[in-house]
Parts: structure tokens; C-alpha cells; sequence
């Protein structure tokens, strides 16, 4: 026995984790209404893209319809998803807080919040998977993307998480087959380097907007010829 | 130390060269250029100043929107007040 009375390690207070019953609770409920409309299918662009995003990662799709975050749901059904939603939709008690339950980060488009650019690096930090939709807004034209905005690198950069550029395909009727292509992450930092300049993160914008556009080309080369085929 | 006004808005003139780019006019910064009509700023360009400012001057924004900020000055004034703290 030691004379010296062993010091008893201090109790660290853990934070304390946030109930996502609401959301365990939706997503669980609407799986089985959603693989029936949707049936989804989701495909890697090549080997390099994971099977499984483990860490915190910033998911970039495009957005096409308001129907984005249940198919981005499909695509990533193994993690819990955070997504950045428009101030509109906050609008009441009820919504704001179902929204709240919902991982929801409230983006005021008119007069941005540094509390809502924060809500996501720190949901990042934490090793969470976070969803921005850089187009910013929902964009009907099947055949090309708006420009990206680049808020998404500068979240990306500050937090030092990956991008992962995700195309969600047009569907042409209600009962079409949803299809999603995952592509490569992109390493935001080593496109930047330490100290960006503006132009530089508009740059890598650009580049990550490129990459969706390859995306989209991938999926008329496999799904559409295919199509296109079978009709001949 | 204390920080001058005029120490401040040279710190400041270097964000603004980053965040404006090659366009960047240093007589148009003045303290009274609007951020978004005379600097070409867009919100992003805002949100990439306040990060910046944040690291050269080591202070951290509260929860402030971007409308909050109209002119330089606006921003030489809320780095001042911060820096007193």
C-alpha cells in the first residue's frame, strides 16, 4: 500500500447529448413510405468514394426539388444528417420547433447570422454531417446548376472537413426511380491552402461545382444511354 | 497595447485586399465606402472579413448580421469597441 494517497481523478462533465427522438422518429417512420415512392438508388462515381462517411463531412448536393433533404436522407440513411434550412420555415412555434428537432440550422438569406455560419462549424467539429445545398436555392433547370455559393469552402476551410459533392438526378414523373451520385470528397485545404484569399475560395467554388457538373455527366452516360438503348 | 483608430483601419485595409481581390481600390476604401455598393462585397465576401477580422485582431463577433455592417466604418468602429473590452 502506498503512503501517498492516490489523487481520485476529477469527474469531467460530459455534455450533455441532445435527444434526437423527433428525428429517430421520423426518419424510422417514413422509411418505408419513402423506399416505396422513391426507390432509391444511390452510386458510388468510383472506388475511391467510401461506402460510409464515418466523420463529420459537408455534403454538397445540388437542388432540384424541396423534396432534396428526404433523397439526401436516402443517400446517407446510416448517419444522422444536419441540414441548413431557410428562415421561412421557422416561421411559427410548432415549425420552429419541429425544425429544431429536425437538426435544422436556420440561414436568414437576407441579413446572415454569424450564429448560423458557427452552427455548422461546430456541428462539423464535432464529427457531425452536415447538408448545405450551394446552389442556395431550389433550381428547376434539369440541364445545368446555378453558381455555387462559396460560404460552403469558407465552412468547409474553418473546420478543416471534407466537401462531398452529391448529384441528385431529374426525375421526370412522380413514381420515377430516384438516383443519386456520390463523388469523390474534396479535401477544401489543400485546394486553398492556410490563408485563402477571396478569389481563391471562389476558385475552389467553382472547382466543386465542376465536379457536380461531372457528376451529372456520369449519370447521362450510364442512365440515360441506357435509356436511350432500350427505346432503340 | 492599445490599438489606434489608424492602426486599425491599415489592419483592415489588408482584409479588405484579400476579400476584394484584384479589383481591390485602395483610395475607394475610405471610411465611409459602402461595403457592398463601392468594395463589390457580396455576403459570403462579408462572412470572409468577419473571419478574418477575427484572426488579425484575435476578437471574436458576437451574434451580429450581416446588415449590421453597411459601411468601413461600421466595421473600424465594432473592431474598436471590441478591442476595449
Amino acid at each position: 500500500m502506498s503512503l501517498v494517497e492516490e489523487k481520485k481523478p476529477k469527474k469531467v462533465k460530459k455534455k450533455k447529448k441532445k435527444c434526437n427522438f423527433v428525428y429517430d422518429f421520423v426518419k424510422v417512420t417514413g422509411v418505408l413510405p419513402t423506399l416505396i415512392w422513391f426507390r432509391p438508388k444511390t452510386v458510388r462515381v468510383n472506388q475511391n468514394v467510401p461506402k460510409r462517411f464515418k466523420k463529420g463531412v459537408l455534403i454538397a448536393p445540388n437542388h432540384g426539388s424541396f423534396l432534396d433533404p428526404v433523397r439526401v436522407h436516402c443517400v446517407f440513411w446510416y448517419r444522422r444528417l444536419h441540414c441548413l434550412a431557410t428562415k421561412n420555415l421557422f416561421d411559427t412555434k410548432l415549425k420552429n420547433w419541429f425544425f429544431n428537432q429536425m437538426n435544422c440550422i436556420m440561414i436568414d438569406k437576407d441579413n446572415f447570422h454569424m450564429s448560423s455560419f458557427r452552427g455548422v462549424c461546430e456541428r462539423l467539429k464535432e464529427e457531425k454531417a452536415v447538408v448545405v445545398f450551394p446552389e442556395g436555392t431550389v433550381n428547376r433547370d434539369d440541364e445545368s446548376l446555378k453558381t455555387y455559393k462559396s460560404g460552403v469552402i469558407l465552412m468547409a476551410h474553418i473546420s478543416h472537413k471534407p466537401v462531398v459533392p452529391v448529384y441528385f438526378a431529374p426525375v421526370k414523373h412522380w413514381y420515377s426511380r430516384r438516383i443519386s451520385i456520390v463523388g469523390e470528397p474534396i479535401d477544401v485545404n489543400a485546394l486553398c491552402g492556410a490563408v485563402p484569399t477571396m478569389e481563391e475560395i471562389e476558385k475552389a467554388s467553382n472547382y466543386i461545382r465542376e465536379k457536380e457538373l461531372e457528376l451529372m455527366q456520369y449519370y447521362h452516360d450510364r442512365f440515360d444511354k441506357k435509356k436511350k438503348n432500350k427505346e432503340s | 497595447m492599445q490599438m489606434t483608430r489608424n492602426e486599425i483601419a491599415e489592419k483592415l485595409k489588408d482584409v479588405f485586399k484579400m476579400a476584394v481581390g484584384s479589383a481591390y481600390d485602395e483610395e475607394k476604401c475610405t471610411e465611409d465606402a459602402n461595403l457592398v455598393t463601392d468594395l463589390g462585397l457580396s455576403s459570403v465576401g462579408i462572412l470572409y472579413i468577419v473571419i478574418a477580422v477575427e484572426e488579425f485582431f484575435g476578437i471574436q463577433f458576437d451574434d451580429v448580421g450581416f446588415g449590421d455592417f453597411r459601411l468601413v466604418g461600421d466595421v473600424l468602429d465594432y473592431i474598436e469597441k471590441k478591442l476595449a473590452q
